[in-house]
């Protein structure tokens, strides 16, 4: 450590740094007020009710509870899971279905590869309620909803499954 | 003119001795580099999932800039109150230091076998030795362990040799920003993260 400071900075390079100093205390200012603005927001409890969305593919079956996927057409790391989910099977989740809600898409979107498989259902969020009304924001994680629209509970997208229960 | 070219060897000679300290590089280089490594090939890394091991030298890049930017960070702070911090060799110290980081992955992935994590390695590594952490200020701060404060108490010795202030403003300096620095980062993953579960 013997590189010690040579000289003091020019008082240019202090008014500088004061303001660039001034500038990331501001920024942090500003990540804490967007912080307690979104957390004091009023969030609905996520509720399955299927007039809410937009059915592109109907469920297979009915069971006593549906496992919604997050999913957004564009993000390699939720087709990636969906493979997952399916590839477990309904074991993996005591016998809930297994459905898609295509998030964060403005556009209707394009039939699903391989949506003959998920027994309950594809579904379109076309009015940005996983979002703007839930809150949720990350893609790929599963809701799991009861018969009556209930949710039972929430698994990340990074969470492991097996024998996780409805 | 005489004054001038005493500065200019004076800076020319602090030059060279600061570019010295790039020789202390390719050793927290191979370190972080065997790790990411490491966990690419092993699959451990959940934001690269079957990533090619070859994409380690993109974390390795990452870490340099990271410790470009916390010595950027420290040189900007001690400026405004008119000292200079001489930026490679802050950064080198930074890099030699983050090799803590490393060393917390290999102690994480010791014997964990699904049991819950023994109190040593809590101890050592904070509540990321216990698994996931759920919700933006708990990932923020799940490695807040002894090597954690262990980092801090280096970088704030270093530090303190270079700005001349005494060892326990740099401490106070060091772990307040690394307190609001978290925080932010907190802050920043629970926006990023809302309501959903991670």
């Amino acid at each position: 450590m013997s590189d010690r400071a040579p000289a003091a900075p020019s008082p240019f390079a202090v008014a500088i740094n004061r303001v660039a100093l001034f500038v990331s205390l501001l920024v942090l200012a500003g990540i804490a007020a967007f912080w307690w603005s979104d957390r004091t927001r009023h969030w609905e409890t996520p509720r399955w009710d299927a007039s809410r969305f937009a059915c592109l593919r109907a469920p297979g079956r009915a069971a006593a509870a549906t496992w919604m996927v997050a999913f957004q057409p564009d993000c390699p790391h939720c087709r990636a899971r969906l493979a997952d989910l399916l590839r477990r099977g309904a074991t993996s989740r005591a016998g809930a279905c297994l459905g898609v809600l295509i998030v964060d898409s403005p556009r209707r979107p394009e039939a699903l590869e391989g949506a003959e498989r998920l027994d309950g259902g594809v579904w379109w969020d076309s009015l940005g309620i996983w979002r703007s009304r839930w809150g949720h924001r990350v893609y790929g994680e599963a809701l799991s909803f009861a018969d009556d629209g209930r949710l039972l509970r929430v698994i990340g997208p990074a969470q492991a499954v097996d024998a996780a229960g409805p | 003119m005489d004054r001038a070219a005493g500065r200019i060897g004076t800076k020319g000679a602090g030059d060279a001795r600061a570019w010295r300290w790039l020789l202390a590089l390719p050793l927290p280089v191979l370190a972080w580099h065997t790790s990411l490594a490491h966990e690419l090939a092993a699959g451990t890394l959940a934001s690269a999932p079957g990533a090619d091991p070859a994409a380690a030298w993109v974390g390795v890049a990452a870490a340099i800039a990271s410790a470009s930017a916390e010595a950027g960070f420290y040189g900007m702070l001690l400026a405004a109150c008119g000292r200079r911090l001489p930026f490679v060799p802050a950064m080198t110290v930074i890099l030699l230091i983050s090799m803590l980081e490393p060393a917390s992955t290999w102690i994480a992935s010791l014997g964990s076998g699904g049991a819950a994590a023994p109190l040593w390695k809590l101890l050592l590594l904070g509540a990321r030795a216990a698994g996931p952490s759920h919700g933006g200020f708990a990932a923020a701060f799940r490695s807040l362990g002894i090597l954690a404060i262990a980092r801090m108490l280096l970088w704030a010795r270093a530090l303190a040799a270079w700005s001349g202030a005494s060892g326990r403003a740099s401490l106070a300096l060091v772990a307040a920003a690394w307190l609001v620095s978290h925080l932010a980062l907190g802050g920043l993953l629970a926006l990023l993260w809302g309501r959903s579960a991670t």
